[in-house]
């Protein structure tokens, strides 16, 4: 019972210790290391595999891991290898145009509002607000019945649905670092506001951003597989490991549960990996402000 | 401070977080060696066995969800008339063995080519106590003639006047001869509904707070509205060898396979039709109930809806036919249900022309397997510019037709068309059916159904025919030869007309493409037992033959 407790001081202290350095820490490099490979795969992978993912081959659905395929195949008889691999593009782009268009939006939105203030910043403000209380996925669910299923129209809505959450935090960041001395100076010295925002408060509250995209990176990611599970997203036949979740469950109840399992795997791998690399660039990020 | 902790966002991620959990909860409880079982029932049976117990509940699930109405003349789908096949009856009566009887008229007579007289029952009452009238008969079957809007009214081209001609006699005269016409009033062109009752309740006739009145075995109880449609046995139903012994039946409207398979293991539903393929497997080998097959004139189909584009050229819909594996389809997507059609008729629904359209079928080669070889070779001749229009398939977001649209895609990809799939929601999905708008310029559509009575004419005139409600290209190439065939009185020169149609329809592949022939299933769980396993349940009371076990 001792040790035990004097093991678990060490561990505390440690990560006292790690966040005070704002080192990544072991769980960190493992989430790095993870999200390396995952994209390595979906980066090269399908230009290794000579299997075509779409190829259906309905006398050899469900068959079992073999060196023809290496994970087995699915209802259609497809290779499931490959369907996962080619699936990991589709899997990581959506939710990075999401980071990246949410990212890029909200900032320079939550910057030009603390540099403006006044009635642009309470707009800016309410706006967001109203944008935030309304649920991504419903936003999504909306843009899909409106323009038609598929990845653009869902990436489109959960871009203008994650722009609250990263521009809240940007502009709370960016107003705290507004105040600050140094920006007086730059302001003295008539520097142009444009050059102030994006020159010095962007770089230093970058980390924040950093941080905070990669954590809607992970719910991105998990919106979207969301709605490909439910046949709003990627639309068949694109391998898509959202969607290989929702064709896989009939496979469940005969006995297949590989193209699921699966699936929900590399989902839930990539996403703790995301949440836990997140998780350390914020405590990293506060360490060093 | 951070998006961690954002409600939003959660509630954003918890439909997936609760599929990722149910696949690991559901995939723990199944394994491979499930597969390896035996199918209850053996071969293919018309009846379970008899349920000779009386039963104060059941819960029944209709596997296409909730419907719109069940107004037997605006409703012709699964849902609504797996329901009010129980509630409304016809003149004639179709049978689980796809025979046509008496129903509420106990006899026809045809004393000439332009005239049917129906000679009613006189001890059939409504569910309110009053008597079937000839007045209620003939404003129920004129309803089909004067309303546009009636699914049946394509049936009644012919009918110049409907009558009441006696106190129990109703008399139909015709424009010209229609030979299809008698044998359809064992179909939804013949139910017969209380006129005072329809009169009030106008359009909201079958809606949720309306309900019926009609003379069937069980009679509308009540709707809760995206719940259950109840419905109580009815003590004076005219037919004393058909005797109720459920007494109260809730229809319930899971459409999710995993769902509705799992409430069947866990005694939550009773009993379903068209069991969920994904399920078959658990439900087969349940010790909870009895799983049977059954024969039915059930057709998968694709339908050519666009007259225009690629599919316009014979060559392109019948290279894409040669393509597509037909047999892996029944066997794989359909868990070995179906069976491929040589004709764009199915065998079931062959009827009077059963000879020659079997003469015809075992004269067409093709076997359903893939051929992909004589396909490319039969598109070769075929121009480029119309070998580079996109073809678009709309099938509805099932697991089925989705593996099934998948099928035909990759068939198309296989012999170098340039396809487009297009996955819409189940629950949409009827209105590319039913919509020109909605349809647009679909190439393709994915289609299952089945004809309203045992005959070739039928599904024809549905299918084929100028003005059919599935002809969705607007095809006219048999129009002559059918009104030939329908103004037929002899059986056998009527059948060699139809076959004639079919060799026609074969070799344009136009406007459908024959698919699988699926068998009917049903599962009951133990408690109860004596629903028709063939495909009766969309025109027959086969509620009326459920029972208890015990």
């Amino acid at each position: 019972m001792t040790a035990l407790a004097a093991e678990g001081r060490m561990v505390a202290r440690t990560a006292r210790r790690m966040r005070r350095t704002g080192a990544l820490g072991l769980s960190g490099w493992t989430a790095v290391g993870a999200l390396v490979l995952i994209v390595l795969i979906a980066a090269v992978g399908p230009l290794l595999n000579s299997v075509d993912p779409n190829a259906v081959s309905l006398s050899e659905a469900y068959q079992n891991p073999s060196a023809a395929h290496l994970l087995g195949t699915d209802a259609n008889g497809r290779d499931l290898f490959a369907r996962l691999v080619d699936g990991s593009r589709t899997a990581l782009t959506g939710p990075f145009l999401v980071v990246l268009v949410s990212t890029i939006l909200g900032t320079s939105l939550a910057l030009a509002a603390v540099w403006f203030g006044g009635w642009f910043d309470q707009v800016s403000v309410r706006v967001m607000d109203a944008v935030f209380a309304f649920p991504g996925l419903l936003l999504a669910i909306l843009a899909t019945a409106l323009f038609g299923s598929g990845l653009t129209a869902a990436v489109a809505a959960l871009s203008i649905a994650y722009i609250p959450y990263i521009g809240r935090i940007v502009r709370s960041a960016a107003l705290r670092e507004r105040n600050l001395p140094y920006v007086a100076a730059l302001r003295v010295q008539g520097v142009h506001g444009v050059l102030i925002s994006l020159k010095h408060i962007l770089p230093n509250i970058s980390g924040l951003i950093v941080a905070n995209a990669t954590l809607a990176f992970g719910f991105a990611l998990m919106d979207l597989a969301g709605l490909s599970f439910i046949g709003l997203g990627v639309q068949a036949p694109t391998p898509d490991w959202g969607a290989m979740v929702g064709t896989g469950m009939s496979g469940i109840l005969q006995g297949f549960p590989d193209e699921a399992l699966f699936a929900s795997a590399l989902i839930v791998i990539t996403v703790a990996a995301v949440n836990v690399l997140g998780d350390r660039l914020t405590e990293r990020s506060e360490a060093l402000s | 401070m951070h998006i961690s902790t954002s409600p939003g966002l959660r509630r954003g991620s918890a439909a997936l977080a609760a599929g990722l959990i149910a696949v690991a909860a559901l995939a723990g409880c199944s394994s491979k060696a499930v597969q390896s079982t035996t199918a209850a029932g053996g071969g293919l049976t018309t009846f379970s066995p008899a349920g000779n117990g009386d039963v104060d509940k059941i819960i029944w699930n209709v596997f296409e969800g909730e419907p719109q109405t069940v107004d037997p003349y605006h409703a012709a789908d699964y849902t609504p008339n797996m329901i009010n096949s129980n509630m409304c009856e016809n003149l004639l009566q179709q049978t689980p063995e796809f025979k046509i009887q008496p129903g509420l008229a106990k006899a026809f007579t045809n004393p000439d080519p332009l005239t049917w007289v129906y000679d009613l029952r006189d001890d059939v009452t409504f569910w309110d106590g009053k008597p079937m009238t000839a007045d209620d008969v003939a404003y129920s079957l004129s309803l089909n003639l004067t309303d546009k809007t009636s699914f049946s009214n394509y049936l009644y081209v012919n009918v110049a006047s409907v009558a009441k001609t006696g106190e129990h006699q109703v008399t139909v005269k015709l424009s010209k001869p229609d030979y299809l016409f008698n044998e359809e009033m064992a179909s939804s062109a013949g139910v017969v509904v209380e006129k005072a009752f329809h009169e009030k309740a106008g359009k909201k006739f079958g809606a949720p707070d309306t309900g019926l009145m009609c003379t069937g075995p069980y009679q509308f109880s009540k709707w809760t509205q995206g719940q259950s449609i109840s419905a109580t046995k009815y003590d004076g139903y005219w037919n004393k060898d058909l005797k109720p012994k459920v007494k109260q039946i809730d229809f319930t409207f899971l459409t999710d396979d995993n769902a509705i398979t799992s409430g069947l293991l866990a005694g939550q539903i009773d009993g379903t039709y068209n069991v969920p393929t994904s399920g078959l497997t658990q439900l087969k080998a349940s010790s909870a109930g009895k799983y049977y097959e059954g024969p039915g004139p059930l057709e998968t189909t694709l339908v050519v809806a666009n007259p225009k584009g690629a599919m316009a050229n014979a060559d392109v819909r019948k290279a894409l036919q040669m393509a597509i594996d037909w047999k892996g389809i029944g066997t794989q997507v359909y868990g070995g249900l179906g069976v491929p059609s040589k004709l764009q008729t199915p065998p079931s629904a062959f009827g009077f022309a059963k000879d020659e359209l079997n003469k015809l079928a075992d004269s067409v080669p093709a076997d359903g397997t893939a051929q992909i070889d004589k396909a490319k070779a039969l598109l070769a001749n075929v121009p480029a510019d119309v070998k580079a229009q996109e073809i678009s398939l709309v099938v509805p977001a099932q697991a089925e037709t989705q593996q099934l649209g998948v099928s035909i895609k990759d068939a198309a990809d296989k012999i170098g068309l340039k396809f487009k799939l297009n996955v819409v929601p189940a629950t949409g999905y009827s209105n590319y059916l039913y919509d020109p708008a909605t349809r647009g310029n679909t190439d393709l559509l994915y289609t299952q159904f089945w004809p309203g009575i045992p005959n070739p004419l039928d599904w024809l005139a549905t299918t084929a025919v100028t003005g059919g409600t599935f002809n969705q290209s607007g095809y006219s190439g048999i129009d002559t030869l059918f009104a030939q065939a329908r103004a037929t009185q002899d059986t056998t020169e009527r059948a060699k007309l139809v076959s004639q149609v079919e060799k026609k329809l074969n070799d344009e592949m136009n406007p459908m493409f024959p698919g699988v022939e699926l068998h009917n299933n049903v599962w009951m769980n133990n408690r109860i037992s004596g629903a028709p396993a063939s495909f009766a349940y969309v025109y027959y009371p086969w509620a009326a033959h459920l029972g208890g076990t015990k």
